[in-house]
């Protein structure tokens, strides 16, 4: 049997906040295959914001263990951690993070400053990255000259500029109106299948939620329901 | 990330905020260009006074009453003064092998009145030998003869600036002037040696020793000038002086000789510590434009916390962030720095064509000194903002408003 892509046991994340001790994540454990499109709900201070960010090695678990294709990663130190984060993850945030004053095509290419490479070779990719999200006739624009469905495929341009196995969404569609969410899910579901991408993502949207293979519920710190969208109540 | 790829990011982030970064750069600009026009004062300054030293002659010697003791300062005197006497020049000039020429100088100053013209000035009483000591020339007129002296006659050679100012037309050889309360008549005319930091070399006039004594009322001389022979060590021709004048007062050395590079090492000392004052005010506006940066960048730090949140999640390792914002920090200090310095040496540049007695020097020196320091600031105000932005939680960092 072939490693999950995630595989994560009896995660616990605490924090410190105002001096008082805060568990944000109370023991999670759960598996993602390659390829899988996985999405987290559950209410405010559930913790799935939480979990996306130690899923993406941007926060590092108190205990427990986090294996990442294969690899231990609770463990690794910052330049080991970056590394997996520029090859092996892309992520998409609810404000898009688009560097301001800043071209379409460079912020594409931000991943590619933390590696070495030919600049033209790079360049042919983030082409290839914005063909993909269709925004390559607006690589010489700002951020601010783009709509917010521009800007969220320009932000997903970026994450998957470097082809990585796993991509972090974090609330995609918060700042978009139905429509134009619609049109960014199935830009996913598109690249999902054409990439093989794995795909996790938090959401609050419900119908954006049901749209995944998969669904986790969170609530207090803790996995209280994994598995099909349509048995979940959402 | 290669240092290419860094010093684009530096770019992209510099340019992006455009007026903020003119701004920064504005402060370390000002610091460079104080540094680079004070340098070059204290430079100017230190060149003049060894050329002007230098042009007297290396071999010149100067004889003063009172024993004084170089310091690193200059000269400390002791208050116990016996005077020098003509006496001291007549053994000099008969006794001292190692001299080729010496003229006693007495000086005061009077006011010389021609017609309705007059002028106050500086009058010196000297020799014959005081134009071949002090390599002057005289271009109208012939200088006075010893036999003048020994007359006490009341005869004067003016300096070009007398000149002008007292016989607005026609030639004052032959004609009779006053100095002070008594008739003069002018003998000879001297060539004109210019100005210099604002002095007027040629604001002076000459007179017999014996008549100096006379109009200024004194018996003792201020000072002797000599010249050494070519062939011989100022240093030696020193010692020469110095044991015949001691042997005449029975041993009490109660005079003092310099030799130009006696002079020399004490205008140098002066010139370095007003040079090294100069740069120490320089380093103080250099410290500000410094502390301006430093400011700005940890605006910056705060203003693009997301930004760094987003590199360190797209790959960036704290290394990358730290050496991002160093480099920019180091850009706008050499930015600012090099338009600092183009601008000193374009001031420069034009003053010394419109003054050209102002003592300003350019050298590579203060140039590789405004560029180095600039360096050093743009180091100094990057390293804490640097590792401010290096040490910020990634995960907070991303999730910053």
């Amino acid at each position: 049997m072939t490693e999950p892509l995630i595989a994560v046991r009896d995660l616990i994340r605490d924090f410190r906040v105002g001096g008082q001790p805060l568990r944000a994540l109370g023991g999670v454990s759960l598996d993602v295959a390659t390829g899988e499109y996985v999405s987290f709900v559950g209410p405010s201070g559930s913790g799935k914001s939480t979990l996306l960010q130690v899923l993406g090695c941007l926060d590092t678990p108190s205990s427990g263990s986090y294996r990442l294709a294969g690899q231990e990663v609770a463990c690794l130190a910052d330049e080991q951690l970056a590394q997996l984060r520029n090859y092996k993850i892309g992520f998409v945030f609810q404000a898009f993070h688009l560097l301001p004053r800043t071209s379409v095509l460079d912020n594409v290419l931000l991943p590619f400053s933390y590696r070495s490479g030919k600049a033209t070779a790079h360049e042919a990719l983030a082409l290839e990255a914005l063909e993909l999200t269709r925004m390559a006739h607006r690589r010489a624009h700002w951020p601010n000259q783009l709509s917010g469905g521009e800007r969220q495929r320009v932000a997903i341009a970026r994450a998957i500029v470097t082809r990585p196995p796993l991509l972090l969404c974090d609330e995609p569609t918060g700042n978009l109106d139905r429509r134009t969410s619609r049109e960014i899910i199935e830009v996913f579901e598109d690249l999902c299948q054409r990439l093989g991408i794995t795909l996790v993502m938090v959401t609050h949207d419900a119908d954006v939620a049901r749209r995944a293979r998969r669904l986790v519920r969170l609530v207090d710190g803790r996995v209280v329901y994994d598995g099909d969208p349509r048995g979940s109540d959402l | 990330m290669n240092l290419r790829r860094h010093l684009r990011s530096a770019t992209l982030a510099l340019t992006a905020n455009k007026v903020r970064t003119a701004l920064t750069m504005l402060g370390i600009m000002i610091g460079v260009l104080a540094v680079t026009l004070l340098v070059s004062v204290g430079d100017g300054t230190r060149q003049f006074v060894e050329t002007s030293l230098q042009s007297l002659g290396s071999n010149l010697l100067s004889v003063v009453p009172g024993r004084f003791e170089a310091r690193r300062w200059g000269y400390v005197g002791a208050a116990v003064e016996k005077p020098l006497v003509l006496a001291d020049v007549e053994l000099i000039q008969r006794r001292a092998t190692l001299i080729t020429a010496a003229t006693p100088v007495i000086f005061g100053n009077a006011t010389l009145r021609h017609e309705a013209d007059r002028r106050s000035t500086s009058v010196f009483g000297v020799a014959p030998e005081f134009l071949r000591v002090r390599r002057l020339r005289v271009s109208g007129g012939v200088f006075f003869t010893s036999q003048d002296d020994q007359a006490h006659r009341r005869v004067i050679v003016l300096g070009q600036t007398l000149v002008h100012s007292l016989f607005s037309h026609g030639s004052p050889v032959g004609q009779s002037i006053r100095v002070g309360s008594e008739r003069f008549r002018v003998l000879g005319v001297l060539e004109g040696k210019g100005r210099s930091l604002g002095v007027d070399l040629d604001d002076m006039a000459l007179i017999p020793t014996s008549v100096a004594q006379d109009v200024f009322a004194q018996r003792g001389i201020n000072q002797i000038l000599a010249v050494a022979r070519d062939d011989t060590r100022p240093e030696l021709a020193s010692q020469q002086i110095e044991s015949l004048l001691a042997l005449r007062r029975r041993g009490e050395r109660c005079f003092t000789i310099q030799t130009q590079d006696d002079l020399l090492r004490t205008f140098s000392s002066i010139t370095g510590a007003l040079s090294a004052g100069l740069f120490a005010i320089a380093t103080i506006s250099l410290l500000v434009g410094g502390v301006g940066v430093m400011n700005i960048m940890l605006v910056s730090v705060r203003e693009r916390t997301r930004e760094i949140g987003v590199r360190r999640a797209v790959g960036a390792t704290r290394r990358d962030i730290m050496l991002q914002f160093l480099i920019e920090s180091l850009l706008i200090a050499l930015f600012g720095g090099g338009l600092g310095l183009l601008l000193g040496v374009a001031i420069i540049l034009t003053l010394r064509g419109a003054l050209d007695e102002l003592p300003l020097q350019l050298s590579p020196t203060t140039g590789l000194l405004a560029l180095a320091s600039s360096l050093l600031v743009g180091t100094f105000s990057g390293v804490y903002p640097a590792l401010q932005a290096a040490r910020l939680d990634p995960a907070q960092a991303v999730r910053h408003e």
